[in-house]
């Protein structure tokens, strides 16, 4: 269970790497027991923030606070967090064993909570043990790192980590888009950058439920966004049509980025749907159909478990409460569902 | 067809290369078992030689002492060469560039030039000629040739790798950490064929650069018969640049009993 004490905060933190600012303005806390996720394309600055909350790397302004206290200077290896690399960074010139126990060797008896270099031999031997037994990696203990494959020398990676017993594991790891539903399911936190700054951050549910801009919602899940004009508290026009919705406090006529779901929009007959299309293709991806449906000039993407066929006409009905209304942000790149130029863009962007 | 021959070509010229290369050393292996004097004439086979040798207080003395100056010069070179690289690839690129050409000097510095500018430099700096300023002298034409086969390793590195270190508590421990960073490096390193090629471009023959190579990886004896193979008159003793050399050459020339003329300077 996540605890309310505040392991880790992060207050204003800014990172220049000469004149390309990489972190802009951070704020983030880690609650002791709580599992966060940073979430990102390549070059967002997740693996500088996590170098910085490590020690490897000196914020250029901004505190980074450890149990309340600043942590800012102090060396990696004063603090109480370990790391695994995103290449892992075994030593090859340990074998399996002597890896996991290479941070037990450097440090005293006493740390150990033994009293001499025979108990500590002891103790060192019966903590790495357990640590191969629980990455499942037992009589791995005399093979040389170089003889593991990836995901052994990734479980070897994290056993060097966990061994050490410490309060914050930092785990530098990629996810590919296709990997999110597992970032999803396994985080209690989920904190989305782009372009050095934290977009939103809250847990999965309310990351893809209620993205707070055009970029987490395209960044986590799939998306239909569209520009639209918020004509007044729950009304919003987009695609030449008007739609009822349920986002109020916005201008009267503030020009705003909609996002749906694909799997939020229903396929109904050509004459009783909100707008109509055609059917431009159809994939199947097992659970359902994923149909790209011209309409106007905006291509949605719609996931349904019937399929129509490619050419068909087809109407789309959306509910009030799946139409998510989002200020419009000042990145230059919103991947809009436009029918021109040819392509949907988005599908590349996306990392 | 036009790869194939190019393939047979490839393999000729190959082994012309290692014919030129080692079938003086060959025949000079050869000559010293012959019974006779003189190089030209074959009149039996002896050991009567290497007895001699191995008998002669002298030159046993001098065995010992190349393999001494060897064995320190290459520790302690690669010791210092290897913090050198580590140093050099953190620093930034054109202060690290300056050292870099710093570095290739004594390596393209003629022998001769090296070897009497050292000696003029102990002579003034009254440091007494001797073991110490042999391997004084070892010790820093060696460390260019541990720096040009570490820092392309320490490019490939894991960057990750020392921060890993640091990550699991190697700060306080300097000792354990350079014991480890020096033995993941080293292991990595490859044989000396990468700076012989680098070596070659900045236009030195590849057998004169291993002739000096296989004298600071303590191969003492290769080292004086390549310093024979590319005299082509198998003179002895011409440099001052390495006493070992000199002894070396004279191993390998059981005939000679002739004591070269800068051995005076080195005891």
């Amino acid at each position: 269970m996540i605890q309310d004490m505040r392991l880790i905060e992060l207050k204003g933190v800014c990172k220049q790497f000469g004149d390309t600012e990489v972190l802009h303005d951070v704020d983030l806390y880690i609650r002791k027991c709580e599992f966060i996720t940073l979430l990102g394309p390549s070059g967002c600055g997740k693996t500088t923030l996590l170098r910085i909350i490590g020690g490897f790397e000196m914020p250029s302004s901004g505190e980074v606070l450890f149990e309340g206290k600043d942590m800012t200077g102090i060396p990696p290896y004063k603090r109480r967090i370990n790391t695994v690399f995103q290449k892992y960074a075994l030593f090859n010139h340990l074998n399996v064993f002597d890896n996991i126990a290479f941070g037990l060797n450097l440090k005293t008896p006493e740390q150990l909570g033994v009293h001499t270099k025979k108990e500590k031999k002891d103790e060192i031997e019966r903590r790495v043990t357990r640590m191969l037994k629980l990455v499942k990696m037992e009589g791995y203990e005399k093979r040389s790192t170089n003889a593991l494959s990836g995901g052994q020398q990734q479980r070897i990676a994290i056993a060097r980590a966990l061994v050490n017993e410490p309060e914050v594991l930092l785990l530098d790891f990629i996810y590919v888009t296709h990997d999110q539903e597992e970032a999803l399911t396994m985080s209690d936190t989920i904190a989305v950058m782009n372009g050095g700054r934290i977009q939103q951050i809250g847990d999965p549910k309310g990351i893809y439920d209620e993205p707070k801009n055009a970029f987490v919602a395209d960044f986590i899940g799939e998306s239909n966004i569209i520009p639209g004009v918020m004509l007044e508290d729950d009304l919003v026009r987009f695609s030449d049509t008007d739609f009822q919705c349920v986002d109020e406090g916005f201008e009267k006529n503030e020009p705003v980025d909609v996002v749906i779901r694909p799997e939020d929009i229903m396929l109904v007959g050509e004459d009783v749907g909100m707008l109509t299309g055609v059917v431009e293709s159809v994939i199947f991806k097992g659970v359902h159909y994923e149909m790209m449906i011209v309409s106007g000039q905006f291509k949605w993407k719609v996931q349904s478990t019937t399929m129509q066929p490619a050419g068909t006409r087809v109407g789309m009905t959306i509910v009030p409460y799946n139409i998510h209304i989002m200020h419009r942000t000042d990145m230059d790149h919103v991947p809009y569902n436009t029918c021109v130029p040819t392509d949907d863009p988005q599908e590349e962007a996306k990392p | 067809m036009k790869e194939k021959k190019s393939h047979v070509f490839r393999t000729v010229w190959m082994a012309l290369v290692l014919i030129f290369l080692y079938a003086p050393i060959l025949v000079m292996i050869a000559l010293s078992f012959n019974a006779s004097v003189s190089r030209s004439q074959w009149t039996g086979f002896t050991l009567s030689w290497y007895a001699q040798l191995f008998h002669d207080p002298v030159i046993l003395g001098a065995l010992r002492t190349t393999l001494e100056v060897a064995v320190i010069a290459t520790v302690v070179s690669t010791i210092i060469g290897t913090l050198g690289a580590i140093g050099m690839h953190s620093m930034n690129t054109g202060m690290a560039n300056a050292l870099i050409n710093v570095s290739y000097l004594p390596m393209t510095t003629p022998d001769i030039v090296t070897g009497v500018s050292l000696m003029l430099m102990f002579i003034f700096a009254k440091v007494p000629l001797g073991k110490g300023t042999m391997i004084m002298a070892h010790i820093a034409f060696d460390i260019p040739y541990v720096l040009f086969s570490v820092m392309p390793k320490l490019k490939q590195m894991n960057p990750n790798l020392y921060e890993a270190a640091l990550d699991l508590g190697c700060l306080h421990h300097v000792a354990g950490r350079l014991r480890h960073l020096l033995l993941h490096v080293l292991r990595h390193v490859p044989e000396p064929v990468p700076h012989r090629v680098q070596l070659h471009q900045a236009g030195r023959q590849a057998h004169d650069v291993r002739a000096v190579h296989a004298d600071v990886r303590d191969d003492t004896a290769a080292a004086g018969a390549h310093q024979q193979a590319h005299e082509p008159g198998g003179t002895i003793g011409y440099s001052v640049k390495s006493m070992d050399n000199i002894t070396n050459a004279q191993l390998y020339a059981p005939g000679s009993a002739a004591h070269p003329p800068f051995r005076g300077l080195h005891r």
